[in-house]
């Protein structure tokens, strides 16, 4: 792969996979808002 | 406008993550998204994809989302009921006939493709692409559709069943309600499906030339996916697709997240809900679904073979022959976990399709679960029999163009302006972040405000008036040099008036032409689109009379 492509997939993975990890935890260690 | 109690509710938050996330990802988070990015720039084309998911489906989750809590909020469980809460005009409950319009029609051809990988699942496990060629299993596809023969109708008997059988497996995950159906269905196939996707992932990703029977690395096919031409950012056509693409891979402008958010409390998040949801569907989409069709496929065929042939029925008519590389044992098992991959990518999205649809029944009529599980099941059936036995005259296409694709960006445009400046948007974003578990940056009031409309105009706009080639350059030139608007005969306007098509005669030799089938499942679609709006006409005045009853009575 090309060094180029290589930043393109890693960048995109790495912050698709910061946001889905940060919100999903959130969402795991938030009780209900209404509880 | 009085409160009511709320019948059903979600048992856990995580179960309703996972079931928006399972109503998002589908079918063309593996099959559409690789071949769009190939198609549109490689690289390049995440950029406009990822800027398309933060200005237009983040905010759009998050008004679809306010749409149904506040919905909910007043007894309304489908869109009609939801978009009448947010005005005075009596228009808006037409409008949101598009919510059940688009589910039931969607369902129909949709749940159809569902069932064919339920019993491609079948076919890996009993071995039945074992020792077979490229040509036989592409020939195995075309006879499986009864395809292929010339004959205006095709009559599929296997598929039939195995649709039968896919649509009573629906029926019964909605019989079953919310929490003990759809939640619980989500909770098993959204885990199984993304640690499927994994295994299909690594075993891409591993495949080396020489390895296997491969001819080349699979990590090629990743390059040509990675590779960015950047030139492609400044065309308007790389950003329509990627607009596109994240409206149909979120599932917005359906009217089904509007239905699964009426089922929470009101003072429950949705900010964080929603977020949670969308990002989870991009980590299945970009990093699942662009690792596992594309490596494989340039391992064994290269590249030329790709760019030639990429497209939605690769995922049949190929990859169960790349499968039998592997050996007997491990084809079985990769072919099995592809298809139940998309299988329950499928389910998990045909169920969100039913809940809208069975909700308006029990609102309006009254009627008990099963017997909303049943109609709809009923009325899907019936949907589908021109897909199945006109699929090759057009009627399948038809379902998909109308339904599938118009319909959601004419809806989504509509219920957004409604949202955000009728309703207004001082309240839209007290609604979006009541209960919030995040704070949501001021900078997305005036996103959701003017930047989203804008995205839905230019996507609705682009739609209508698609150029040749979806060169709007030349387009635009030709406008000034008197040559006129080269029209694209797959734009809406274009479709519409038949364009590119010589013969537009229903009959030639005594026979039915493909025209003819085409022109009547337009009307079929116009004419089950009139018969909710019907539906939804005395659901309303029966609602009136009651209301009436009840104040005489309380007199």
């Amino acid at each position: 792969m090309t060094t180029s492509a290589w930043i393109m997939m890693l960048g995109a993975w790495s912050v698709i996979m910061f946001f889905t990890g940060k919100f999903l935890l959130k969402a795991l260690l938030t009780k209900k808002s209404e509880e | 406008m009085t409160e009511v109690k709320k019948k059903e509710e979600w048992g856990s938050r995580i179960g309703l993550i996972l079931a928006v996330a399972g109503n998002a990802v589908g079918l063309g988070n593996f099959l559409r998204f690789p071949a769009q990015a190939v198609q549109n720039g490689g690289g390049a084309f995440i950029i406009p994809y990822l800027v398309s998911f933060f200005l237009m489906g983040i905010p759009l989750l998050w008004i679809e989302w306010a749409i149904g809590r506040h919905g909910g909020k007043f007894g309304h469980h489908s869109t009609p009921g939801m978009l009448d809460s947010l005005g005075k005009s009596k228009i808006f409950k037409y409008f949101g006939v598009f919510g059940i319009f688009t589910n039931l029609t969607v369902a129909a051809y949709y749940s159809y493709i569902e069932s064919w990988t339920l019993s491609y699942v079948w076919h890996s496990i009993v071995g039945t692409f074992s020792g077979k060629t490229t040509e036989q299993i592409s020939v195995f596809f075309s006879h499986f559709l009864d395809l292929g023969h010339g004959n205006l109708i095709n009559l599929p008997s296997e598929a039939v069943i195995f649709f039968l059988i896919t649509i009573s497996i629906n029926l019964w995950i909605l019989s079953r309600g919310i929490s003990k159906g759809i939640e619980i269905a989500s909770k098993i196939g959204m885990p199984i499906l993304i640690v499927f996707g994994i295994f299909l992932a690594i075993r891409a990703l591993t495949l080396k030339a020489g390895d296997h029977g491969a001819i080349y690395d699979s990590v090629i096919g990743l390059n040509f996916l990675w590779q960015p031409q950047f030139d492609s950012l400044a065309n308007p056509k790389v950003w329509l697709a990627a607009a596109g693409q994240i409206f149909f891979t979120l599932s917005v402008g359906m009217g089904s997240i509007h239905c699964y958010s009426a089922y929470l409390k009101e003072k429950e998040d949705i900010a964080l809900n929603a977020a949670t949801a969308g990002w989870m569907n991009e980590f299945v989409e970009v990093i699942l679904g662009g690792s596992i069709i594309i490596p494989i496929a340039v391992a064994y065929l290269g590249l030329d073979w790709i760019k030639a042939n990429v497209g939605f029925e690769m995922g049949f008519r190929t990859m169960p022959m790349l499968f039998q590389h592997w050996g007997p044992v491990l084809a079985a098992i990769a072919g099995t976990t592809w298809f139940g991959l998309l299988f329950f990518a499928g389910i998990t999205s045909s169920i969100a399709m039913g809940q809208p649809v069975m909700a308006f029944l029990q609102d309006s009529f009254n009627l008990t679960r099963k017997k909303s599980a049943l109609t709809f099941g009923l009325m899907t059936v019936l949907l589908a029999l021109p897909c199945i036995f006109f699929y090759e005259a057009g009627a399948f296409g038809e379902f998909d163009y109308w339904a599938g694709t118009f319909s959601l960006v004419l809806f989504a445009l509509g219920e957004a302006i409604i949202f955000v400046w009728v309703f207004g948007i001082d309240n839209a974003w007290e609604e979006i972040n009541r209960g919030a578990d995040i704070k949501i940056p001021m900078f997305f009031k005036y996103v959701i405000k003017y930047v989203t409309p804008s995205f839905l105009i230019a996507v609705f706009i682009g739609s209508m008036i698609k150029p040749v080639d979806g060169n709007w350059a030349a387009a635009v030139s030709g406008l000034f040099t008197g040559k006129g608007w080269a029209l694209a005969s797959d734009s809406v306007i274009g479709t519409i008036f038949n364009l590119g098509v010589v013969d537009t005669r229903w009959i030639v030799n005594g026979l039915f032409t493909n025209v003819f089938v085409i022109d009547m499942t337009r009307i079929l679609l116009l004419a089950t689109f009139l018969l909710i709006s019907l539906a939804v006409h005395f659901a309303w005045r029966k609602r009136e009379q009651e209301n009436l009853q009840n104040e005489r009575s309380a007199q």
